[in-house]
């Protein structure tokens, strides 16, 4: 149930591979905020951007594509009621409900807008080693008070690691009530209750052998992480997606 | 002085269930130990005193010296555990990365990590898959990559939990050749397993556990006549009359 996920970090040489994860993490936070901005010329300019980036870390456009299906189907969606709730000029009518020009080009431009960022967080995913990810976060986090930034950091790589481990769980889960006629039951929030359940029961006990496991490995909240350099090159680049995305949200 | 000294250990459980009732045991150092016995005889238990995953209710463990109690955090550096299911103890979101999670915890960094993880992975067959997430590779990639975390701590005892389990034969005799080689590098081995015929022709040392109690203590080929009373089959070979053959032959 769970392979290799298209939007999982992979090994890559590019500019974006090596980049530090902090500046890309800030890159893709003005890609982000510049998104919600910009007009039409000005996403087709961040769209450039994300499709250089893609460029270079020669992304699996299909297997993404894949990947973010259900997400394809969502934004649609969003953009079919964000159309249907302009008003303008009419070009089509569907009983009570009408989609305008201004409507449509509404919905359109909402749903690019939402490519761009999830594009844009795909690049960083893949481009970037979890721990590097979970550093970014611990140092991100770290100045703010009553927060443990490095234990909020492990957390998350353990949520990331642990994924595929609860898919193939709920999996195996489905298929051994399956076998013993679950789907028999006619009650679904019976049968939904069953099968929560379980996959708790084994989720939880996975989690008090992880826990022992980390243990038995030494694992303290003093424990070093690699370290994160960011380079001049760096900062360059996070200067000129900076110029970018400004000329976006100008245009 | 033995490198492992159990004296008068027990350990009941919260539930009140005994689970350990008066073990005694040396261990010296370089010795290969397999401590066999039936499901619920005391093998988990013992072993997770080792590393002070569990304490006594009463006697003690002694690791190179120091009661691992009163200073569990070195216990742990002297003794590497392999647990039994080993999709808990992989940590790390890439191969390389769960290697390189002890080590980090012990403060190696730069250099000398980098060094760790790659005479781990090597050593155990894993750097052409060190990118890969751990949840793709095969059962026994998984054990070996188990191994190699525990490896690239350089422990001096390593302790394999049913190391074997839900390994075909290719992935078991893989582990026990990696088994083989580490303890001829000077590594303590200590192995529990219920199913002898796969590890016990290399072991210098049997010890059986029946409810909790040592029920036996010497050269393997001592015991295994009478190692069936305690629920562990004696090996095929052995049973045939032909001795003790090893699973790599």
């Amino acid at each position: 149930m769970a392979e290799l996920n298209p939007i999982g970090f992979r090994p890559g040489t590019g500019r974006l591979h090596r980049m530090d994860a902090r500046v890309k993490m800030a890159a893709l936070a003005m890609v982000g905020i510049a998104a919600g901005a910009a007009g039409a010329p000005g996403l087709a300019l961040m769209s450039v951007l994300v499709a250089l980036g893609i460029r270079d870390v020669r992304l699996d456009t299909g297997g993404v594509l894949h990947a973010t299906r259900l997400l394809a189907v969502m934004l649609g969606l969003a953009a079919v009621v964000r159309a249907l709730s302009v008003s303008g000029e009419p070009l089509l009518g569907l009983g009570p409900l009408a989609l305008s020009r201004q409507g449509a080009m509404e919905g359109l431009l909402f749903a690019w807008r939402i490519l761009v960022v999830v594009l844009g967080g795909v690049l960083l995913t893949v481009s970037t080693r979890p721990w590097a990810v979970r550093a970014a976060v611990a140092w991100i986090l770290g100045p703010l008070p009553l927060i443990p930034a490095r234990r909020v950091a492990t957390m998350m790589g353990l949520v990331v690691r642990f994924i595929p481990e609860i898919l193939n769980q709920a999996g195996a889960v489905r298929e051994a009530q399956r076998a013993r006629g679950a789907e028999a039951c006619g009650n679904p929030v019976r049968r939904l209750a069953l099968f929560a359940s379980a996959l708790m029961r084994r989720t939880l006990l996975r989690a008090d052998r992880l826990t022992s496991a980390m243990a038995a490995r030494c694992y303290n909240e003093a424990r070093i992480d690699p370290p994160l350099a960011a380079t001049s090159v760096d900062m360059a680049c996070l200067g000129a997606i900076g110029l970018v995305t400004l000329a976006a949200v100008l245009l | 002085m033995a490198l492992i000294e159990i004296d008068n250990l027990s350990h009941r459980f919260p539930d009140g269930t005994l689970g350990l009732d008066g073990i005694q045991l040396r261990i010296a150092a370089g010795a290969f130990v397999v401590i066999a016995g039936a499901n619920g005889s005391g093998k988990t238990t013992l072993l997770r005193h080792l590393n002070g995953l569990l304490r006594p209710t009463s006697g003690a463990v002694r690791v190179d010296g120091v009661d691992v109690v009163r200073d569990p955090a070195r216990a742990r550096r002297r003794v590497g555990m392999v647990f039994q299911d080993v999709d808990t103890q992989i940590v790390g979101e890439t191969v390389a990365d769960d290697v390189a999670f002890g080590p980090e915890n012990l403060g190696l960094t730069g250099q000398a990590l980098q060094a760790r993880v790659a005479a781990a992975l090597e050593a155990m067959n894993l750097s052409a898959v060190r990118e890969l997430p751990p949840h793709l590779l095969s059962g026994g990639q998984k054990r070996r990559l188990a191994i190699a975390g525990i490896l690239a701590m350089e422990p001096m005892i390593i302790a394999f939990d049913e190391p074997f389990s839900n390994l075909d034969f290719p992935g078991t005799q893989s582990v026990l050749r990696r088994m083989l080689a580490l303890h001829a590098a000077g590594k303590t081995l200590i192995v529990t397993t219920h199913d002898l015929e796969k590890v016990v022709a290399h072991a210098q040392r049997l010890v059986v556990l029946a409810r909790g109690r040592l029920a036996g203590d010497g050269p393997p080929l001592d015991l295994l006549e009478d190692v069936e009373r305690y629920g562990v089959r004696r090996p095929c070979t052995v049973r045939l009359g032909r001795g003790l053959e090893s699973w790599l032959s």
